[in-house]
């Protein structure tokens, strides 16, 4: 998960400099969408609150 | 007018500097990767990835500017995405101050200057939702302000590139074939995973 959220970073980044507004737009919302659910795993799997 | 001539280019000169204290966080991060051999956990590398994400939306309005295509829509955008990617980048931040919250609890990794890099990445998180706020509403001063292009726009967009790659790499090194990187992470699992590295 966190491997595919880094290589949408790139991919947003990659058409930055291509100036492609919408693919921009798309992959830099699809890659925080995926470090949000990532985030969502790690609580319930790796990290749970433990009080 | 005169005034307009003095703020004008403190809109461009800003996103520099975001991009730049970004990127100089993440080296940070880096050398404390490398000089401590302290491996990043999976929280750290989602603050690190929003980091990066809130770099990508300076680096949208620098590209426009420096280019002069920059119109107040593209401006908010990367703004926008600066501010999502912030929000985002600060609840891992949050729930990773929340782990380590209870009193006695001696936190993760050593402190610098008294806060653990987390409590400082959150700082980070909500200065840059304040300078993004800060940039949209004096956004109709700002964007009178002439592009300066220079090797300068060049060097930072270079240095925000070369860090996202360095940054996927160790992601990949870290996690190998695994579906989630582990909790504190031991070792460079793609190593291991490849059998360069015996267990």
């Amino acid at each position: 998960m966190e491997i595919l959220s880094h290589c949408l970073l790139m991919a947003a980044l990659a058409s930055v400099f291509q100036k492609r507004k919408g693919l921009t737009i798309a992959a830099f919302l699809v890659a925080l969408g995926v470090a949000a659910l990532t985030l969502r795993l790690q609580m319930t799997v790796n990290l749970p609150l433990e009080f | 007018m005169r005034a307009l001539r003095l703020i004008g280019p403190v809109g461009y000169l800003a996103v520099h500097l975001e991009i730049l204290v970004l990127c100089m966080v993440l080296l940070g991060a880096f050398g404390v990767q490398l000089i401590e051999g302290a491996l990043p956990c999976p929280l750290c590398v989602l603050q690190r990835l929003g980091m990066m994400l809130a770099a990508t939306g300076a680096a949208y309005i620098l590209v426009k500017w420096q280019d002069g295509e920059l119109s107040p829509l593209d401006y908010m955008t990367g703004h926008g995405m600066i501010i999502l990617a912030a929000l985002g980048g600060a609840s891992a931040s949050i729930r990773q101050i929340l782990l380590h919250i209870l009193p006695g609890d001696a936190g993760y990794g050593n402190p610098f200057m008294g806060l653990h890099l987390y409590s400082w990445a959150f700082l980070v998180f909500v200065c840059l939702i304040g300078s993004s706020a800060i940039c949209v509403v004096f956004g109709h001063w700002f964007l009178e302000g002439r592009a300066r292009p220079g090797w300068w726009s060049r060097a930072t967009l270079g240095l925000l590139a070369i860090l996202i790659l360095a940054n996927t790499a160790n992601i990949l090194l870290l996690q190998g074939f695994h579906f989630l990187l582990p909790d504190d992470p031991p070792r460079y699992e793609l190593l291991y995973d490849l059998g360069i590295k015996k267990p």
